[in-house]
């Protein structure tokens, strides 16, 4: 997201007005408003097969440099959809200098140093299609104890079992040589914003500890990067540890870019001494960019154990493939095409489920 | 909407931000408004508290861009900024813009909306005002097809429901517009995706709306406008199906303008296989500008059969109210307003209410 001065009408009253007090901040506001038009079918007999979605946020930034070079500033993202009701998505501030980056608030964690299959436009396997499947077709995170353990962030899992915007504190390193590593810790993982924790969640001191690798050889760009996350379940919990890693790479040349990532979190928040319940996945993907244009395809395969999914005891695998296009129309404005089949496989194929997916999407962004 | 500057306080490193930004050509405003009303009032219910304070609040995210080629577009993001506020915005969308017309997307008015013809309103806006919010809700007049009041004033449309609406260029003074609505209950706007076919209460609307506007050379001017809304019950909704329409029109010379609208809803979104229940409407007003003042009056009468009235209540009857008011500008994006309202609900069964309302308003405009 690009972030752009406001329009000006009343220049000497605003500057007037803001002047005396923080005279080395620079605010600026960004933000989009997304429209999606949704085609799908899946088994479900009452299958409604469109419908459309918008989406909106605004993003306020103020950043500044101190005489003495520390770089600091605020990040507050309002959620701007006409269905939502909380307000903002994620804030935070952070201080910066030579000694690397210290993040604090309500924001992704270390985990964002995360490398898995790449993706242009609408975001194919990590992207919108799954805001039309039913709930039981979909897997992973959005089911029973992960939804209200830990995020549902895009649903799938992509990489390691995170905190999401748990409200956390973040320290990435400077790059070395190409690399960073990052490290958050989350007291509680149930609790954002002006939330406080008395009792505790179901899970408690939550790190994420990220490390990232990029480099270029002779034209041809490598990305690597590994997650390790863990935390603690509540002592009235009786749920698993949480304790997950996922690794990921990507190459890139002359406008291709191939990688994927392969992701572990074995039987984390997983019923107390359930056996055969670890759930892992892989993911893998191309694309093609090319001055306004991108085209992808990625594919995902998640597997559970015999009691591995977390609505239950059911076990089996989810596989998506996806095809996307994205096209830049003008500054700001893109619109993109995703396409995807999908596929859930409970064990003992009682309620499988599968379709497919088209999401025709316009995004303004500023 | 007045433009003004976010936070001026850097405006020299902000400017030389904005140009090498991706989105440089993309102008971003930011406005809004808050109104504070001191209302007084009587009707019959019991306990009434006589008076009682208002206030609205929304600030408002601009954003326009253009193309190479001369196509202009945009984004809107208006978000709502009262304390009581439970969703965040109320309308965001995206649109483009040539001389081949006007393409909008997202939670936005529609094209009956957008084109309808009534009577001519000042300030707070009279019978289309707020005066509605300071009457019991069982005596308010037939609202939209969501029941948010306000009186049949347009024909039954499908307000902010996400949307996608093509109006064509104004040609010879005629303009017309068309949208297409999914699903139209308010539990499918913004994020949220309706994925059944027999939950809700209306789906696969289309609103139709041809409007004229002509300013003849002895200084007549004329506006008339037609709006037909069209929606299908879903199964299992126990609905009747949309089918209503409005046709309004105005004529103004100098200072004066006069006019009126009729409305026609049909047994639109009432219960399925109910008889007398039509809901018809006609309304007439005139207003008196000059200077920074304006004066206007307006009434509607709403009749609807012995089974129908306001979205499915069946208490039969009529509404009506006369509605007299002021506004004032003091200043830039300051104005002061009065309406004084007199309505009376008879209803064929229930209890009749009738009384007063006086709003006094202010409101900052930015």
């Amino acid at each position: 997201m690009k972030k752009v001065l406001l329009a000006t009408t009343a220049l000497i009253a605003a500057s007037a007005f803001a002047a005396p007090a923080r005279a080395d901040l620079e605010v600026t506001v960004g933000g989009f408003t997304a429209f999606q038009a949704g085609f799908f079918d899946h088994d479900t007999a009452t299958d409604s097969s469109r419908d459309f979605t918008s989406e909106a946020e605004i993003v306020v930034s103020a950043d500044a440099t101190a005489d003495n070079g520390l770089q600091y500033g605020a990040h507050v993202q309002l959620e701007g959809s006409t269905s939502d009701s909380t307000n903002s998505g994620e804030v935070y501030l952070y201080m910066a200098g030579s000694w690397g980056r210290v993040e604090m608030g309500d924001w992704y964690g270390a985990s964002e140093l995360a490398v898995f299959a790449p993706t242009v436009g609408v975001g194919q396997i990590n992207g919108s299609y799954d805001d039309f499947l039913p709930s039981t077709a979909r897997s992973g995170l959005s089911n029973a104890n992960y939804a209200t353990a830990v995020n549902d962030r895009g649903d799938h899992n992509f990489t390691a079992l995170d905190s999401d915007d748990a409200t956390k504190i973040t320290y990435y390193t400077p790059k070395f040589s190409g690399f960073q590593a990052g490290v958050s810790y989350a007291p509680e993982q149930d609790d954002s914003g002006e939330t406080v924790s008395l009792t505790e969640g179901d899970l408690k001191n939550m790190f994420e500890i990220g490390l990232k690798y990029e480099g270029e050889f002779q034209g041809v760009g490598v990305t690597v990067g590994g997650l390790y996350n863990f935390a603690d379940a509540s002592d009235l919990a009786t749920t698993e540890d949480l304790s997950a890693w996922s690794l990921g790479a990507q190459l890139s040349y002359n406008g291709f870019t191939f990688g994927g990532g392969y992701t572990d979190n074995g039987d984390s928040l997983q019923a107390e001494a359930q056996t055969s319940d670890d759930i892992t996945s892989w993911n893998v993907g191309l694309t093609y960019e090319n001055g306004p244009w991108g085209v992808g395809v990625s594919y995902l395969d998640e597997d559970y154990e015999t009691n591995g999914d977390t609505a239950g005891t059911d076990g089996g695998d989810y596989s998506a493939l996806a095809f996307g296009g994205t096209y830049k129309v003008a500054p700001g404005l893109t619109t993109g095409l995703d396409m995807a089949f999908y596929d859930r496989d409970r064990a003992g194929s009682v309620n499988d489920e599968d379709g497919w997916v088209a999401v025709v999407d316009v995004t303004a962004a500023f | 909407m007045r433009k003004i500057l976010l936070s001026g306080s850097a405006l020299v490193s902000a400017l030389v931000l904005m140009v090498p930004a991706a989105q440089a050509e993309l102008q971003v405003n930011l406005g809004g408004f808050v109104t504070t009303q001191a209302g007084i009032f009587e009707n019959d219910q019991a306990n009434n508290s006589g008076r009682d304070f208002r206030s609205k609040s929304e600030i408002r995210v601009r954003v326009k861009g253009e193309t190479d080629n001369g196509m202009e577009y945009g984004a809107r993001i208006d978000l709502l900024a009262a304390p009581d506020n439970t969703t965040n915005s109320r309308r965001t969308g995206i649109y483009l813009q040539s001389d081949l017309g006007r393409f909008e997307m997202g939670d936005l008015d529609g094209a009956s909306q957008q084109l309808s013809i009534l009577a001519p309103t000042v300030g707070i806006g009279q019978i289309n005002g707020s005066y509605v919010n300071f009457i019991p809700t069982v005596s308010r007049p037939a609202g939209s097809v969501v029941d948010t009041g306000g009186g049949m004033i347009r024909s039954l449309d499908t307000d902010q429901a996400t949307k996608v609406t093509y109006y064509t260029p104004r040609l010879h003074g005629f303009q017309a517009g068309i949208s297409y609505v999914p699903e139209v209950d308010s539990s499918s706007s913004g994020e949220s995706v309706q994925l059944s076919d027999s939950t809700g209460n209306q789906h696969d609307a289309l609103e139709l709306g041809l409007q004229y506007r002509g300013n003849y050379s002895n200084g007549v001017n004329v506006r008339a406008g037609f709006t037909y809304d069209i929606a299908d019950a879903k199964t299992g909704s126990s609905r009747e199906d949309i089918r209503a329409w409005g046709l309004g029109a105005q004529i103004g010379y100098k200072n004066f303008t006069f006019g009126g609208g009729y409305v026609d809803n049909g047994d639109s979104n009432n219960t399925a296989g109910q008889a007398n229940d039509n809901e018809t409407a006609w309304n007439v007003g005139a207003r008196y500008t000059t200077g920074p003042w304006g004066l206007a009056v307006s009434y509607i009468a709403e009749d609807y059969d012995t089974n129908g009235g306001r979205g499915t209540d069946t208490s039969g009857g009529e509404y009506d109210a006369l509605v007299l008011g002021g506004s004032y500008k003091i200043a830039d994006g300051l104005t002061a307003g009065a309406d004084l309202a007199f309505f009376d609900r008879n209803k064929d069964t229930g209890t009749d209410d009738n009384g007063y309302v006086l709003v006094l308003e202010t409101k900052a405009t930015f």
